[in-house]
């Protein structure tokens, strides 16, 4: 305990002046989990732009980054935590700000059962690389045993986060490195393969490449977008931490930008290297395999690194375990910010004494998580691939609203305010534009029962059926919520606002906007939460506060 | 100024049963309390992977009806100021509001959750760092049925030297309270064990200045026996609204304490609440 009060002193505690540049990029980093992501993410996007990968993967980070401009300013405007929930209901009312919100769960929730099973899948590829006993690796293939493993994952991810553990400074730091470091010898491994032509297809860097305009159609380049939104996503926190950061004026902007340059080099190293490595056939190694294609690192990384693949299955499996953990706190407060505000049940805004955790939220969205893992297992052979390509819908579903809501939310503010029109409108409204067409492209295309991995239900493909058919089950439970909780569809405890011009200050363009005054009357539940709230954000900031002079409770 | 306690609060159960304490121990030594709930600020290493709002601000206002309804819950006579901060974790929140609030001593909740025998991880680190004593509150149902008042002091005194401090405090206590203090050394005696008669030479030595100092009436000693610690607590005859009191390890720096491993192993066994205190001298 001692030790960890050390630690304490040293790197936790919002304070301010806390993290540096290089304390910034890892956490932006560990956010983006890129060993975890490009095994779940590398094979869909092939198999949707084919040898364009290297294109997609700079191309799909243009509105990601737009949007998360936009971010930024709705973020240093209303901090809260509801984030996309409670700025969309500012901004175009509850009806559309519960959908936003459902959004952002329905993606984490996705992104929690794909972790697990990326988890499971690694777990097994590891204990076979360890034992020397290849048999192991296919008991990841068996339905039982998958599920199984994957719901004591799940378990003891829920259980960690129930008590309120976080991945230290130490353990981050290590995980990053660890990452990046295998990651960086995969490609070198990669490319003297494809040097010394021992690799399958070993093919020469070909500048069309890079060339987006040479994806076949819209749909496939709207698909790929869209999962390389789902790659790039987590990239954002540096931008939204400035308040941590030593030096706040300058470090999250270079953070932001040290990170996006990790990430994008590594990002197009990787296509290269599995390209030139594997080509885009359907044979073999072929990133256009159907069988390898929905965890192309499980393998590709015995052929490319020899032995030292254990250190790849050690990469991803610390990767995605390490984020499986941190991804059931997303959940989790969006159920408890949503709760808070009335839009669900209040037990969702309950707080676990002990461990200053929402306990019934972390527990219901792990509920949620094992089951949907377990129905979609058995009824998709390729549950992972199919996850993925939805979870990429469901990013760009909610960060469209998102950005498009700060457009709307600071619409009024632009007049003689260039800066402040570039950043709370141009930007994020072509982002969230984008992000909302390849959205609506995906889900028209996703309706063929061919799409994805080729699993369906009804002729109806799966893919098309857990986007959209999770947005329409987000309807009718809004719908309920509507009947049982009417206060906050009537707008009394998030009541639409908008940013008042004169708010804004010239020199930093949007990004000093004060909160908009309630416009209900004093002792009304809205402003009586608001001026909790500002009690608490005081708190935060001063050392201690008497809630009573002398005694004498209320 | 009157000495003032300071009151580990969580909003659960452990905060409840140091509240209780608290109200007990200001009420009968003529103290008040602070009441004070630490919220673990987040630690920006600890993001969430997909990025979500910060819920810190929910928390804290979770923390302040905590506070509140603590408030509310103590008795009239109880002069009380309740405190929310916030630090990177619990015990370090706690310690600086002992420095910061000039506490006397801080009561804290110290069950074990899963481990019924064991402490809670906050009890732990205060007991390994806290510069004041450190009263530790059993669990509702353990120990006597919550008395109103403290009306027996205990103190434990080893049979090794350097257990003056202790008793010291016991005695300032009792002095200023009135209360009968009862000296009590614990001995884990197997069949081997030769060392009773000087270590009781000792503690007759000790005793006598104690009762020198208080007046024979107040004062009694009680040498506990047995084969195991449980044992050698179940031979003393605790009264009802006792409180025992525990010297620090001599292990520990400064003028902090640090449990050592018979007071650990006393802890468990014992059923009045404990107070831990640290070395006096420098």
């Amino acid at each position: 305990m001692s030790a960890a009060l050390e630690a304490g002193r040293e790197g936790k505690g919002l304070g301010g002046g806390r993290v540096g540049l290089l304390g910034s990029v890892v956490i932006g980093v560990s956010c983006i989990a890129p060993a975890y992501t490009l095994s779940g993410a590398l094979g869909p996007t092939a198999s949707a732009v084919g040898d364009h990968l290297p294109a997609i993967f700079l191309v799909g980070f243009v509105p990601m980054l737009l949007v998360a401009v936009g971010y930024r300013a709705l973020n240093t405007a209303m901090p809260d935590s509801g984030t996309t929930f409670t700025w969309s209901s500012r901004a175009f009312g509850p009806w559309v700000g519960w959908m936003g919100g459902w959004g952002l769960l329905a993606a984490t929730v996705l992104v929690l059962s794909n972790l697990a099973g990326i988890a499971v899948d690694f777990f097994y590829l590891l204990l076979a690389q360890l034992t020397g006993d290849a048999g192991l690796a296919d008991l990841a293939a068996s339905t039982p045993v998958n599920v199984a493993t994957c719901l004591v994952f799940t378990a003891l991810a829920c259980w960690i986060s129930y008590r309120g553990l976080e991945a230290t400074k130490a353990v981050q730091y290590v995980l990053v490195a660890l990452q990046l470091v295998v990651l960086v010898w995969f490609c070198v491994a990669a490319f003297t393969r494809v040097a010394d032509g021992s690799a399958p297809a070993a093919l020469a860097v070909d500048p069309a490449w890079f060339d987006p305009t040479g994806v076949g159609s819209f749909s496939a380049f709207a698909a790929g977008v869209s999962l390389s939104v789902f790659v790039y996503w987590g990239w954002d926190v540096v931008l939204t931490m400035n308040e941590e950061t030593r030096g706040a004026r300058t470090t999250p902007g270079r953070a932001a930008l040290a990170t996006i340059a990790v990430i994008v080099v590594l990002y197009l190293a990787i296509a290269l290297a599995v390209l030139t490595y594997a080509g885009t056939g359907a044979q073999g190694l072929g990133l256009g395999n159907p069988d390898i294609q929905d965890n192309v690192f499980a393998a590709l990384a015995g052929p490319v690194m020899g032995p030292a693949a254990v250190l790849m299955s050690v990469a991803v499996l610390t990767s995605s375990a390490a984020s499986l953990q941190s991804t059931f706190i997303s959940p989790a407060r969006t159920l408890l910010a949503m709760g808070h505000y009335g839009a669900l049940s209040p037990r969702f805004a309950r707080i676990t004494p002990r461990f200053q955790s929402p306990g019934y939220a972390t527990v219901a969205a792990g509920v949620v998580a094992a089951a949907f893992y377990a129905v979609m297992r058995v009824l998709s052979e390729d549950v992972l691939w199919d996850t993925i390509t939805a979870l990429g819908m469901m990013v760009c579903f909610y960060y469209g609203v998102t950005a498009l809501a700060c457009v709307w939310y600071f619409r009024g503010t632009w007049r003689g305010n260039a800066r402040g029109f570039l950043t709370t409108g141009l930007a994020p409204g072509v982002g969230g534009a984008l992000l909302l067409v390849f959205f609506v492209q995906t889900a028209v295309d996703s309706t063929d029962p061919a799409y994805g991995s080729g699993s369906q239900l009804f002729g109806v493909g799966l893919v098309f059926l857990l986007g959209t058919g999770v947005l329409v089950l987000g309807v009718v439970v809004m719908l309920l919520q509507r009947l049982r909780r009417p206060g906050f569809f009537r707008g009394e405890t998030l009541p639409r606002g908008r940013c008042e011009p004169a708010a804004t200050t010239g020199a930093s363009g949007a990004a000093v906007v004060p909160r908009p005054v309630a416009t209900l009357p004093a002792g009304t539940r809205e402003s009586a939460r608001e001026s909790a709230r500002e009690t608490a954000r005081e708190t935060a900031r001063e050392t201690a506060r008497e809630s009573t002079p002398e005694g004498a409770p209320e | 100024m009157s000495r003032r306690y300071l009151v580990a609060h969580d909003g659960g159960e452990r905060g409840t049963a140091a509240l209780r304490l608290g109200a007990v121990l200001a009420a009968s030594l003529g103290a008040e309390l602070d009441v004070v709930l630490v919220v673990r600020s987040d630690d920006p290493f600890g993001q969430p992977y997909p990025p979500v709002g910060d819920v810190t601000g929910l928390v804290a206002e979770q923390a302040r009806r905590w506070l509140d309804e603590a408030l509310a819950q103590l008795p009239a006579g109880v002069p009380a100021r309740g405190h929310l901060r916030t630090a990177a974790s619990v015990p370090e929140g706690l310690l600086e509001a002992v420095e910061e609030l000039a506490a006397a001593a801080v009561v804290v909740g110290a069950t074990g959750g899963a481990n019924p025998f064991g402490v809670g991880p906050v009890a732990r680190a205060l007991l390994h760092s806290s510069p004041v004593p450190v009263v530790l509150a059993p669990q509702d149902g353990a120990g006597p049925a919550a008395p109103g008042r403290l009306e027996h002091l205990y103190a434990a005194v080893g049979t090794r030297p350097g257990a003056t401090a202790v008793l010291e405090e016991a005695a300032e206590a009792a002095e200023r309270t009135g209360l009968p203090l009862h000296v009590v050394s614990l001995l884990e005696v197997d069949a081997r064990s030769g060392a009773e008669e000087p270590a009781l030479d000792r503690l007759r030595e000790v005793v006598e200045r104690t009762r020198l100092r208080l007046g024979d009436g107040l004062v009694s000693v009680e040498l506990g026996k047995g084969r195991t610690m449980a044992e050698a607590v179940a031979s003393i005859d605790w009264e009802p609204g006792g409180l025992l009191l525990v010297g620090s390890s001599r292990l520990a720096r400064g003028r902090q304490t640090f449990l050592g491993p018979t007071a650990a192993r006393m802890l468990r066994h014992v059923p009045v609440p404990v107070a831990v205190v640290p070395r006096g001298e420098r």
